[in-house]
């Protein structure tokens, strides 16, 4: 059901207490915790958690391509400019991937048809776009209900559209845009497969991005590369965008906010300075002193106690408790959810509230 | 010993598979360890009943046109099979796994030679050799159990030596050699047991196969003489009774298809179990 | 002859000079003998030293060669045409015939994805006993002793023995190489690529083990990573390398915090700091991709996109200059880029 949006509220995206579960013959994984988290227009939003912590399945969740079985939604909402995306019927949400959210993945080989021309691919990203003249949200807005228009009224010309694809190829600071339109993605390199998946996430012109581990295949140089084409565009486009990533060092580097998840919950939300500056929830504090920084002889990195959390087995009360150096016997009981403790840094412990 | 028994009973059709299979093969122990002692009649004593006389408590599956028992010739056919289909297929898997393995791990010359014969092999219409190889050599069961070796080997060797590029890139390979061990300790401590499971996968399936081919090449008459029995000569002797006499060519063509069937079967449910455990 | 004049101690524990290894292009549209062979220049004239109780990083990013090197040393590169030296105490290994089996009592290695570097048919045990089965003459008692130290010394106890590399964590399967490469008592531990398959927290802790178990075997390790925090954290001397070459090397805090190779520049600036105040991803640029290894690019290997090229750069290739008497690097402009460190501040202090 449609909930509109508190008046004043400018976020872009609102997930509101997400529960998802995936189910298998072994048992069920509580993947989404309640999982509360907003996205500013024009801002990036580090999504920053070790293996297992969920933050997959939350970019998935907002562009509703998580697989629904084995996954299954428990309770909560993601509201996408007012509306929510839960609700939608499939139809609905693929007008919504093709022009206001896009997504960009962690191997762009995969990502990319082999068998097609990299200009093709990137063609018919904008047709998809043009297919939709009106913006989804516009129109829900209006009616109640996601239209799509007939087909395309006014056709664009071979070479318009060409024109289009070299741009995009352009814009992502590929060379020679020309030629590479015409190659294959088996002839490009990681570094440039993944520009090419911006350049066709971005053709769509959308207002939200996600990117999941976009840089973990490609080499350094690259990476910084590609998240500085990212904060780039992020001007010129005006789009936000929610990073996934293992590498809290990265998040630094780019994010505006950044958001700590573990045991899919999220246990830290913070502007990005406050974050490292100040962190709260022990499981940052271990994350910060686990990068490891200067040389052995001067300071020692202090790894987080125990083992990884078996989402099958989980203990009650709050998740980190048992490799917690600060925990109390009541965490063990209760788990304490996420409250803004100063301005809107948010943190989920006892120990800040 | 439990994943053996894992394999097996993976579920309920590989469970009928193992069970069909079982049957089989112990009544092919049986027969062919006691011999037509075990039987109800002597396969090849003639009037031991009306001839061409449909299925009766005496005759379950009836007699032929010289008075044999066909329940007894059928039975006594079982050894036959059995023994061609597991023969052919171990000889063609050891075969297979030893030069697949050993050109893939080497490389190089050895690799070539090894994918230009297999080549050769795959260009030959493979029954047209086995056919050519049993009449040279003359009819009968051993040397039907040769012309098809000589034709079944080359997919093995072929998976085998795949499966083995494969492995070959992994680095505990790399770290066997920084151990020490040599090419071919490597190659049975870690090569083998690594390329074992989709070798025996594929094996199991194949046995049905070359039931199924050798039934074909008996029923051209290229296998045991008569008066010895056999099913796909069973078959072809009989085809012309099919609507007087069905029992006759029908039973022989029936066992046939219930040993590919379980063996089918079984072999699926294994590939499956597999599968399923790797991904697991 | 000069060679064993000088006592063993003498000899630095790895000395490798020049070495160019050349990978042969197999390619299945290419008729043998009638095609000119091709060479891939993996290592191309690469020239280092490890020292006893030292630890040395050799930093790079994919297709610089570094992994070749590291095979290259340990002697498990097939095929390949090598030349130049490779030394393990002062003993050159470079042969003609088979290579020496002692080799790798001396030096072993620890590869780099957890996941395939142990047989999963295997048991832990079998697996960590493979290196004395094959290089010494223990007998089984001794043998399986030595394993459960081995396991011990890595933080695994006694019930992971029977464990098949499917039941552990890649966490504990990184310990599990790491025991296997010490059970026979190396000096040199080659380490490609350590903790890159690990989670952060993971990563610490075998970072942490690595260190611990330096200086209770008194091992030396030469670490091969793309990750220069990595570098800094657990290594006494760096080596930069690039298509093939040495570009830089020194000791590791001064090649860190005052990088002279516009592509070491590059390589520091790129590394993500955990300090939003610094930057430093944003504020560098660099162009191109990493060169073809088949055809590099002619004289310096980074000229096409380096912002300080000139002609002769094209024209010849730069060799190593001595910066200061430990500090190396390979380039026309030294003077040039020594003069903005914008770096050094940043990365002192956080």
């Amino acid at each position: 059901m449609a909930r509109a949006t508190a008046p004043g509220k400018h976020a872009l995206v609102d997930v509101v207490d997400l529960s998802i579960v995936y189910e298998s013959r072994l048992g069920n994984v509580l993947a989404l915790d309640s999982v509360s988290l907003s996205i500013e227009p024009n801002k990036l939003i580090g999504i920053v958690g070790e293996s297992g912590c969920g933050k997959t399945t939350l970019g998935l969740s907002v562009i509703g391509l998580l697989p629904t079985p084995p996954a299954r939604h428990v309770r909560g909402d993601i509201l996408y400019k007012g509306t929510d995306l839960v609700g939608l019927d499939k139809e609905s949400m693929r007008l919504y991937r093709g022009t206001e959210i896009a997504m960009v993945f962690q191997e762009p080989m995969t990502s990319l048809n082999p068998v097609h021309k990299i200009g093709k691919q990137i063609e018919e990203a904008i047709r998809v776009r043009e297919s939709r003249r009106e913006k989804p949200s516009a129109s829900f807005q209006r009616s109640g209900v996601p239209t799509r228009r007939a087909r395309l009224e006014h056709p664009r010309s071979r070479s318009d559209l060409r024109k289009e694809v070299i741009d995009a190829l352009d814009r992502v600071r590929i060379p020679d845009p020309g030629i590479v339109a015409n190659r294959y993605p088996f002839e490009l390199s990681g570094g440039m497969r993944q520009r090419v998946m911006i350049a066709m996430a971005l053709a769509q012109k959308p207002s939200l991005l996600i990117a999941d581990e976009p840089t973990t295949a490609v080499d350094v140089t690259t990476q910084a590369q590609i998240l500085k084409l990212m904060k780039n565009l992020m001007d010129e486009v005006k789009t936000s965008i929610l990073l996934i990533t293992h590498d809290l060092a990265l998040a630094a580097q780019v994010a505006d906010r950044v958001a700590v998840m573990y045991g899919g919950q999220v246990v830290e939300e913070a502007d990005v300075f406050e974050l490292f500056s100040e962190p709260l929830h022990p499981y940052t504090q271990g994350l910060l002193a686990c990068i490891p920084y200067g040389s052995k002889h001067e300071a020692k990195l202090k790894p987080i106690e125990g083992t990884v959390l078996d989402l099958r087995s989980l203990p009650p009360g709050c998740k980190f408790a048992p490799r917690c150096p600060r925990a109390m016997d009541k965490c063990l009981d209760k788990k304490f959810p996420l409250v803004a403790v100063k301005g809107s840094h948010k943190v989920a412990c006892y120990l800040d509230s | 010993m439990k994943t053996l028994v894992q394999l097996v009973t993976f579920n309920n059709e590989t469970k009928l598979g193992f069970l069909l299979a079982s049957v089989f093969v112990v009544a092919g122990i049986v027969v062919g360890l006691g011999g037509s002692r075990v039987l109800p009649y002597n396969p090849i004593e003639q009037n031991v009943g009306p001839p061409l006389s449909a299925p009766s408590p005496a005759h379950v599956f009836g007699t032929d046109l010289l008075g044999r028992d066909v329940f007894s010739r059928i039975a006594s056919a079982t050894p036959n099979d059995l023994m061609v289909a597991f023969v052919v297929t171990s000889f063609s898997f050891l075969m297979g796994l030893i030069l697949g393995a050993i050109a893939g791990y080497s490389g190089g010359l050895l690799d070539e030679m090894l994918m230009r014969s297999t080549d050769v092999m795959f260009a030959i219409p493979s029954l047209v050799l086995a056919m050519s190889i049993a009449v040279a050599l003359g009819a009968g069961l051993v040397q039907m159990m040769y012309a098809l070796i000589v034709i079944w080997w080359p997919p093995y060797a072929r998976l085998a030596r795949g499966e083995t590029l494969r492995v070959v890139n992994y680095s505990f390979v790399e770290a066997a050699k920084a151990s020490g061990l040599g090419t071919g300790r490597i190659l049975l401590k870690h090569v083998f047991p690594n390329i074992m499971t989709q070798m025996v996968a594929y094996a199991t399936i194949d046995i049905g196969s070359v039931v199924i081919v050798y039934a074909g090449l008996s029923y051209l008459g290229l296998s045991v003489r008569p008066p010895a029995a056999e099913w796909g000569a069973m078959v072809s002797a009989y085809q012309d009774y099919l609507v007087s006499a069905p029992w006759l060519p029908l039973f022989p063509a029936l066992f046939i298809g219930l040993l590919v069937v379980a063996f089918s079967l079984l072999g699926d449910g294994i590939r499956d179990a597999v599968e399923s455990a790797s991904i697991g | 002859m000069h060679a064993t004049l000088i006592p063993e101690e003498r000899h630095p524990l790895l000395e490798v000079a020049n070495l160019r290894t050349y990978l042969p292009v197999t390619g299945s549209a290419s008729i043998p003998l009638l095609t000119k062979q091709e060479y891939v220049k993996a290592v191309d004239g690469v020239s280092l030293r490890v020292e006893r109780g030292e630890t040395v990083a050799v930093v790079g990013e994919s297709g610089c060669g570094k992994t070749t090197l590291a095979r290259s040393i340990l002697g498990l590169v097939r095929g390949a045409n090598i030349s130049g030296s490779i030394k393990i105490e002062g003993q050159e290994q470079i042969t003609k015939g088979r290579r020496p089996k002692d080799r790798f009592k001396t030096v072993q290695m620890v590869f780099q994805d957890p996941d395939s570097s142990l047989d999963p048919t295997m048991k832990i045990n079998d697996t960590v006993t493979e290196p004395l089965v094959g290089l010494t003459n223990l007998s089984k008692q001794k043998r399986d002793k030595k394993v459960v130290e081995a396991l011990r010394a890595v933080g695994l106890g006694e019930e992971f023995s029977n464990r098949l590399p499917r039941q552990l964590s890649g966490g504990q399967k990184q310990r599990v190489s790491i025991a296997r490469a010490m059970v026979t008592g190396p000096k040199l531990m080659v380490l490609d690529e350590p903790t890159s398959a690990l989670d952060a927290s993971v990563q610490a802790q075998i970072l942490n083990l690595l260190i611990d178990l330096q200086q209770k075997f008194k091992l030396s390790y030469l670490i091969i990573t793309h990750n220069v925090a990595v570098a800094e954290y657990l290594s006494d001397r760096t080596y930069v390398m690039y298509a093939g070459k040495v570009v830089e090397h020194g000791p590791t805090k001064t090649v860190i915090t005052r990088p002279t190779h516009p592509y070491t520049i590059t390589l520091i600036a790129s590394a993500p700091m955990p300090n939003p105040r610094k930057r430093s991803i944003l504020d560098i640029e660099v162009a191109g991709e990493v060169p073809s290894a088949l055809n590099p690019p002619s004289g310096c290997r980074f000229h096409p996109r380096c912002a300080y090229a000139e002609n002769k750069c094209e024209l010849g290739e730069p060799v190593l200059q001595a910066l200061t008497s430990q500090h190396y690097a390979a380039c026309h402009f030294v003077s040039k880029t020594t003069k903005n460190y914008p770096l050094e501040e940043s990365r002192e202090s956080i």
